[in-house]
């Protein structure tokens, strides 16, 4: 799960990308409306101008959205971002796995202790694993 | 009659046809065409004309033409070649002429047609110069006219192009006009239709027009649902995305080859954690399942004919399982005694998947490398059956290691019906490997960071694959002890009274090359793979033997300095005696056994009755 941040500018960028459609909606309303006019639908004027109104307005705050989320990115980096792209390495796994099977063991050692029955296998050493891991 | 007469009279007696004066004059007299037609009316009016030699002059007719027209005229009315016509020949046909002309005139009633067509034949002479003359006057109006137009030409050009123009132009008009001094401009001619017609345009195209509005509506919509429906597809992957993956996952972008599309890999190899298993890099790509709009994981593997579309693509189940067989003494068969558990991962969960992935390409690589020390092991009864088995012997059990790679987990779970005894022990077998492996994973970072080179690690460290041997050694060290024991026993403890055998602990001092370094991970790393030590170090054992009567001592040493062996070195020290000590180091059990049984019997035993020089023996 990302952080909450990353999922706001996550949401963000989709709501850019959504009004930019809407932009692309109300162009269509625009002409639709305008060939109305033109055969003689007089009426349509009005919504002509609000879907004109529409249009603006629409990229108006995707612009403003857009302009938001690069000066983020830009304070961003440094911070959160690194100015460079890195290849990042796939580290920590073997502790994940030591961790894990440790786990394992424990539980496997603690059934062993529960039923005290003698295991004929040495197992001694990996108690003093489970110390130290 | 009279008419006939009439027609003397003017003495305008054509001899020819008209029609032979459009003949060219190059043209052969005899042209087809020609003779047929004027052989019959020729001749009457030849011989009117011959008549009419001596009234008019007929040089006023002919005259003017010039010789090479008028002689092939001649030549067709006497139907005579050239070569024939000599003077003697017209000297007697005009003789003759002159002798019928009588009788010619007799023939009146042929004659009125003749005199008709003399009269057009006048004309058509006239009416011939004055078109001629005509003619020649319009070609000279013409020539004066194109040469003017070639001169206004040749002036236009010399603006532009003055030497074009010079070739063309006049000397005259050269020197009197200065070249270049004529232009010329284009001036629309103003036609009060054209509006009309405009009009017309207008009222045409208003209906494309409206068309095209509607049109453009039509694609606009139709491309605003297609991009709601990405954008709705788009955010739905990228908040999968954010929730399944974490800070710590490495995911890159990736391009699938055969389809060009973008992708978001997956880092999921232990790769950068300290593996060298270079059979699966262990990328997987995060896929979005438009259907059923849902993340895949999929395994990516980097060769040409790879694509993450493909459908056979199959995400099985990998592990190892280890099982142990137990010997029965009495039919010498082995039963199968103990199994290593199977976790059922099983899940649709993405995070899940990355694990499952993990763990598939974790097992494989420990299949990998137990394969790769087994090879070394043949001699201590580690055999490898197939490519995804292994088989450890020891005398009285078999440990199978396998690599399973099924479909369906319910089949291989059945199979685990009832709990065996040494089911544990499989597990910890498992658990002791999978931990050896993370420890060679971390003396590789270890090596990695210390030394620099990544590019010498390759294979050469078969030696530093330590699995099972630590276990194996174990095993065998255990037997071992308790063959030695066994050995002291009957030497030692059952002959001579009140002798104990005693196990010393040993502690070992942890390996001293924990040298204090920089860097605090190097010294984690240094850390975890220490408090393995006592899995991974040689086993050893120490005994001591003491006789309390007498206050010697024998000091055993059991050691496997390549895990599997065994190296027994004895010690003996005669208090009584500083010359009489033994260290003896033995491979082999029996020799061991010989040994002891040569000091008890020669020096311990022997002693007690009498004092015998020793003689110091050293293996």
């Amino acid at each position: 799960m990302q952080p909450q941040y990353v999922r706001e500018r996550l949401d963000s960028l989709e709501c850019i990308d959504l009004k930019l459609c809407t932009m692309l909606k109300e162009a269509s309303q625009v002409v639709f409306t305008f060939s109305e006019i033109k055969k003689g639908n007089v009426d349509l004027k009005r919504q002509f101008e609000n879907h004109v109104k529409g249009f603006y307005n629409n990229l108006e705050e995707a612009t403003i959205r857009l302009r938001n989320e690069i000066k983020l990115l830009d304070e961003n980096t440094g911070t959160r971002l690194l100015p460079i792209s890195v290849n990042k390495k796939n580290l920590g796994q073997d502790e994940e796995k030591l961790a894990e099977q440790v786990t394992l063991l424990a539980n496997v050692l603690q059934d062993v202790k529960n039923e005290a029955s003698t295991e004929p296998l040495m197992k001694d050493e990996d108690e003093d694993v489970l110390m130290d891991g | 009659m009279g008419k006939s007469q009439f027609d003397f009279e003017k003495g305008v007696n054509l001899a020819l046809d008209p029609n032979l004066l459009s003949l060219p004059s190059k043209k052969s007299p005899s042209s087809p065409n020609a003779a047929d037609q004027q052989k019959e009316p020729i001749v009457p009016p030849a011989t009117a004309q011959e008549i009419n030699e001596l009234v008019s002059n007929p040089y006023e007719i002919y005259g003017k033409m010039p010789l090479a027209q008028l002689v092939p005229l001649i030549l067709q009315q006497k139907q005579i070649p050239f070569s024939e016509l000599s003077q003697d020949y017209i000297l007697k046909e005009t003789s003759e002429k002159v002798m019928d002309s009588n009788d010619a005139m007799d023939n009146e009633p042929q004659l009125p047609d003749n005199s008709k067509s003399n009269f057009s034949t006048m004309d058509a002479s006239e009416s011939y110069e004055t078109i001629r003359s005509k003619m020649i006057d319009h070609i000279n109006v013409a020539m004066n006219e194109s040469s003017l137009a070639l001169e206004t030409v040749s002036l236009l050009l010399s603006g532009v192009r003055e030497n074009n123009a010079k070739s063309s132009i006049s000397p005259y008009l050269k020197r009197n006009v200065p070249m270049g001094s004529l232009n010329s401009d284009r001036i629309p001619i103003n036609n009060s239709n054209n509006v009309k017609k405009t009009n017309e345009k207008i009222k045409f195209s208003f209906g494309w027009k409206l068309k095209c509005l509607d049109d453009s509506k039509l694609m606009l919509k139709k491309n605003v649902d297609k991009l709601f429906e990405i954008v709705r597809r788009e955010n739905k992957y990228w908040q999968m995305i954010s929730q399944v993956i974490v800070n710590t996952d490495v995911i890159f972008k990736l391009r699938d080859k055969l389809s060009g599309e973008r992708l978001i890999g997956i880092k999921y190899g232990f790769e950068d954690s300290g593996s060298n298993y270079h059979l699966d890099r262990g990328i997987a790509v995060l896929k979005n399942n438009t259907e059923l709009n849902q993340l895949e994981l999929i395994p990516y593997y980097n060769n040409k004919n790879f694509s993450i579309h493909d459908s056979n693509i199959r995400i099985g189940y990998t592990f190892i399982r280890i099982r142990i067989f137990t010997k029965i003494e009495s039919e010498d068969d082995f039963i199968l005694s103990g199994e290593s558990s199977i976790t059922n991962n099983d899940s649709t969960n993405i995070r899940d998947q990355i694990k499952k992935f993990k763990d598939i390409i974790f097992e494989k690589e420990l299949m990998y490398q137990l394969k790769k020390e087994s090879s070394q092991l043949i001699s201590y009864g580690v055999k490898i059956e197939n490519e995804n088995k292994i088989m450890i012997e020891l005398p009285n059990e078999k440990i199978e290691i396998e690599l399973l790679q099924v479909d369906d987990l319910s089949t291989v779970m059945n199979e685990q019906d009832n709990p065996k005894i040494n089911d544990k022990r499989a597990n910890l077998i498992l658990i002791t490997l999978r931990l050896l492996l993370v420890v060679i994973f971390k003396k590789n970072l270890r090596r990695r960071s210390t030394t620099n080179s990544i590019s010498n690690h390759n294979g050469s460290y078969s030696e530093d694959i330590l699995l099972i041997r630590p276990i194996l050694g174990k095993l065998r060290h255990q037997n071992y002890k308790i063959l030695l024991k066994k050995i002291i026993k009957q030497n030692i403890l059952d002959i001579i009274e009140s002798s104990q055998c005693q196990e010393i602990k040993i502690t070992r001092k942890p390996n001293n090359d924990t040298t204090r370094t920089v860097d605090k991970h190097i010294d984690k790393l240094n850390k975890d793979i220490a408090s393995f030590d006592n899995l991974i170090n040689t086993p050893v054992s120490h005994f001591e033997v003491s006789l309390p009567d007498r206050k010697d001592s024998f000091k055993l040493v059991l050691e496997s300095p390549n895990y599997c062996n065994a190296i027994i070195s004895v010690k003996y020290k005669d208090p009584l005696n500083d010359n009489r000590a033994f260290d003896a180091k033995f491979t082999e059990l029996k020799e061991v056994e010989e040994f002891l049984y040569f000091i008890i019997t020669e020096y311990i035993l022997k002693k007690e009755t009498e004092e015998h020089i020793p003689i110091k023996q050293e293996h």
